[in-house]
């Protein structure tokens, strides 16, 4: 909240939205943090270096049971665990289908979207991780089935490393990256170059920036701008690839990112709905709130569908790729914004600005709100919304909406400091201010 | 006013559908079943089961024409349920079966004759007779679901039932748009979704579900009696600066407000459901709450009602079996709520008129893994239940359990089997008991008709 390395936390935050761990299933916390710090740690470093990391994180390790995943047993009856192995491709990297370098699907001759990878792709790549555990304590050794150990990477146990051939992803790989891995090579180097096939599969530049896009900018980028941001990603401008400042610098630059810091320039299709911790950080944020971590806000997180770091599953709290019922629009966030979430987030702000006597207002004991500079400027109800126009909405709030809250501004008879809560409630339960363009 | 029996929807609908068409005003009306006519209530409840639930350990065979117990146990090796500890069910069609320990309550419901069981059903777009009509179709052709064994995909399709293409809408929405006109006129809360994991099922291209939390609707709180935030609320509600995504905010913000405040009221009118449903149970929660909205349809001038609950956490990598997070205690969430919902609407004087059945992406490979988990598969097993039923059986087969060659189903070799039986026969027939005539079966169903059984018969 308070730290100065906010885009770095957008991007790791953004990171822990497409990489997902959960809580629902790692219940002995200890991972999570070490986890989400890791993310913090990559999130402007290269993307290889990420995919690497999150393979080998504890948390990830028991997520998505890589942890202890065993070679089949001597008659088969016994296989890998799957489940790393699918989700890595079908969310972490590449996605179900080939793509465009702009984002959109790859059609067949009969107009079908074309699958990245199928059940045995997904087999194959079930062994390429078998063989690991968590990493012993200082100066132990590695023990199969060992407990979870939060501060260190997972470690590799050769004897139950699957070590057969294994056929990797199909496509035209660069020199030095494989698309099969022969018999007999060490869990380490199976690895490495199980995650080199992936990472260089052309699906990862617009799969990714695309996402990273629809986390920090908007939802419905245009295919040129995916296609600009994938570029990058799949060559910084000096040959390499997943240079993460490259790409973020990319998506944040661009002229469609640009576009709305001048008025009248808003399309149809932009915006991106905020997502509960968002708006609850945004608007703190911009009101120079004093939160600590006594704050109260995980439970009003829980009530709007996104209990922090506790997704219901590897899907995340919301799909990249949902569409607002009967707008015919992508919005991921609308998913968890429901009609009960809408009015919880108005009477969110209602009770974080409800003390009616006091310029002072506290939510709980972390979090409190200072209005007095805003009350001084309540004799003027202009004045005032002009403020809360240029804390709020970067000055750029459309006249309509700066005169709904100018006159009920004018109409509040509450008294100054009641006037600064009101145009504060309706500056915040508005769309316009959701909806963050 | 509420209908007994089947055959007094079948007297009554006559009569009323028989004075409608004498005036000529059949409309949509002349769609829907004779025997569920307007001015009954009838409620379907989507159990879904998130993750794809391993329902060869809900239901396991004993002793069938097919196999028996040692089938299972040798192909599931260290996840098998131990014989002893299984709860047995004898169907009526032959065979008898082992619930889950964790489901007393089910046995007790399957064996009064309450709770159907479907073996095998999972999604299709024909039918796949065995693994050499499976394999004469390439991964990606228009005649297999796409991308089998993924969640996301597998969720949309069995909630949209349209396994290889795109749909925005969900059956339970189609279902709720389409007798719309014939029993909801004018009502609210035509299809009712708890908060939290709103899947598609719901959503259809006219009607959009209410959404309603566990502890009940929150209504605005900020308000109150300023008449200045009153008038600033409502023209906020309606401010359009041209973005689509600002227009969809509202309107949603719209349905929370004035939906929050109707409900509240009404359910603040009634008395309280005495039927005691069990503590620190998520989908026994969501469950009382469709129990209390089902006591309150009239007032919501609603004749048909669609709900969908959600339990999660069924995507059994690892430690399946594991008391406190594994598969276990979620089977005794879902049996304790499935019972505690009946019972609700026995209190109601509503059972006749209320069907729950579950729903999951997927089943789970017969084989474990090596952390005695199981992975994705495609057919599954299912649960339907309520007064309607006509239970104390086992529909359509329930198929082999060995794995690989030997088993014409299993298309991976660890135990991932083709469905016998598709989704849309099973919804076709939930959608017929509630009033879909079967020559209109595919505006709600787009494939259904892919399919010649049409009706699997658990409800009569």
């Amino acid at each position: 909240m308070n730290n100065p390395d906010q885009l770095r936390q957008r991007v790791a935050f953004a990171l822990s939205e497409i990489m997902v761990t959960s809580i629902t299933k790692n219940i002995w916390t200890s991972t999570t943090a070490p986890f989400e710090e890791m993310l913090m740690t990559d999130a402007f470093s290269n993307f290889r270096q990420t995919l690497n990391d999150v393979t080998l994180a504890p948390a990830m390790g028991q997520f998505l049971d890589m942890a202890n995943n065993s070679k089949a047993n001597a008659n088969n009856t016994i296989l890998p665990n799957e489940n790393y192995a699918r989700e890595v491709m079908q969310l972490f990297t590449i996605g179900t289908v080939l793509l465009n370098p702009d984002g959109s699907k790859q059609l067949d001759g009969s107009n079908n979207p074309i699958a990245t990878y199928d059940q045995s792709t997904v087999a194959n790549f079930a062994k390429v991780y078998t063989g690991w555990t968590y990493a012993p304590v200082a100066g132990g050794s590695v023990v199969w089935g060992a407990y979870i150990n939060p501060s260190a990477p997972m470690a590799p146990y050769p004897p139950m490393h699957d070590t057969t051939a294994k056929t990797l992803l199909q496509y035209t790989a660069p020199a030095g990256v494989f698309t099969a891995l022969p018999a007999g090579q060490s869990a380490q180097t199976d690895l490495a170059e199980g995650l080199d096939n992936i990472f260089n599969h052309p699906n990862v530049g617009p799969f990714i920036s695309k996402q990273l896009i629809q986390h920090l900018v908007k939802s419905n980028p245009t295919p040129g701008y995916v296609q600009r941001v994938a570029a990058v990603f799949n060559n910084n401008g000096l040959g390499v690839r997943g240079d993460m400042q490259a790409v973020i610098g990319a998506i944040l630059l661009d002229a469609e990112a640009r576009q709305n810091d001048q008025p009248g320039m808003t399309q149809a299709k932009d915006g991106r709905l905020q997502e509960p911790i968002l708006f609850l950080a945004g608007f703190l944020r911009a009101m120079g709130a004093y939160v600590d971590n006594t704050n109260y806000f995980a439970y009003d997180l829980f009530n709007q569908n996104q209990d922090i770091y506790n997704a219901p599953s590897v899907f995340n709290y919301f799909s990249p790729g949902y569409q607002v019922p009967t707008f015919g629009i992508g919005g991921p966030e609308f998913q968890i914004y429901t009609p009960y979430s809408s009015v919880y987030r108005d009477n969110l702000v209602s009770n974080i600005f409800s003390a009616y006597s006091n310029v002072i207002n506290s939510y709980g004991p972390g979090t409190t709100v200072d209005l007095t500079p805003f009350v001084a400027l309540a004799g003027s109800p202009q004045t005032l919304t002009d403020a809360l126009d240029l804390t709020l909405t970067n000055g750029l709030a459309p006249a309509g909406l700066k005169n709904i809250i100018l006159n009920a501004i004018t109409a509040e008879n509450g008294g100054n400091l009641r006037r600064v809560q009101t145009g504060l409630y309706l500056m915040l339960a508005s769309s316009y201010y959701n909806v963050w363009n | 006013m509420n209908y007994k029996t089947r055959r007094d929807f079948l007297r009554i609908g006559i009569k009323t559908l028989t004075a409608a068409t004498a005036v000529g005003a059949i409309g949509k009306f002349g769609a829907i079943n004779a025997w569920a006519a307007p001015g009954s209530y009838q409620a379907m409840v989507c159990v879904y089961l998130a993750g794809g639930n391993d329902a060869h350990n809900m239901v396991v065979p004993l002793a069938t024409a097919q196999q028996n117990y040692a089938t299972y146990a040798t192909s599931r090796q260290g996840l098998a349920l131990a014989q002893g500890s299984l709860l047995p069910i004898t169907a009526k069609s032959g065979g008898t079966y082992g619930l889950n320990p964790m489901m007393p309550e089910l046995q007790g419901l399957f064996t009064a004759g309450h709770a159907a069981i479907l073996a095998n059903v999972g999604m299709l777009v024909i039918p796949l007779p065995d693994k050499n009509a499976y394999n004469q179709y390439p991964a990606g052709s228009p005649s297999l679901p796409v991308n089998l064994f993924s969640h996301s995909d597998q969720t949309t399709q069995w909630q949209t039932a349209q396994p290889n293409g795109v749909s925005s809408t969900g059956w339970g929405g189609r279902l709720a748009d389409f007798l719309q006109n014939g029993y909801n006129s004018g009502g609210q809360y035509p299809s009712v979704v708890n908060d939290g994991g709103c899947g598609q099922f719901c959503t259809g291209a006219q009607t959009l579900p209410g959404v309603v939390p566990s502890q009940g609707p929150a209504g605005l709180t900020g308000i109150g009696n300023d008449i200045a935030r009153q008038q600033g609320m409502q023209q906020l509600l309606s401010f359009d600066n041209g973005l689509q995504l600002v227009q969809g905010a509202n309107s949603i913000a719209n349905r929370g407000i004035s939906q929050s405040a109707l409900l509240n009221n009404l359910l603040a009118s009634v008395p309280a459901l005495q039927t005691v449903f069990p503590a620190g149970n998520p989908l026994a929660d969501q469950m009382k709450m469709a129990a209390r909205i089902i006591g309150v349809h009239a007032q919501l001038g609603l004749g048909r009602q669609v709900f969908f609950c959600n339990l999660g956490g069924f995507d059994t990598h690892s430690a399946q079996l594991n008391a406190y997070e594994g598969q276990t205690p979620l089977l005794q969430q879902l049996s304790q709520a499935v019972s505690a919902f009946y019972n609700a609407t026995v209190e109601l004087g509503m059972a006749q008129n209320v069907t729950a059945f579950t729903a999951s992406e997927f089943g789970r490979t017969v084989m474990p893994n090596g952390n005695v988990g199981t992975d994705h598969a495609w057919g599954s097993h299912h649960i339907v239940v309520g007064g309607g039923v006509v239970g104390g059986d086992i529909y359509r087969s329930y198929p082999l359990l060995t794995l690989g060659a030997a088993n014409p189903l299993d298309v991976t070799g660890r135990g991932s089997l083709i469905p016998t039986t598709a989704v849309e026969q099973y919804a076709a027939t939930l959608a017929q008991w509630f009033g879909v005539a079967q020559a209109n079966l595919a505006s709600v169903l787009p494939n259904v008709n892919n399919f010649a059984v049409q009706n699997l018969g658990f409800l009569g």
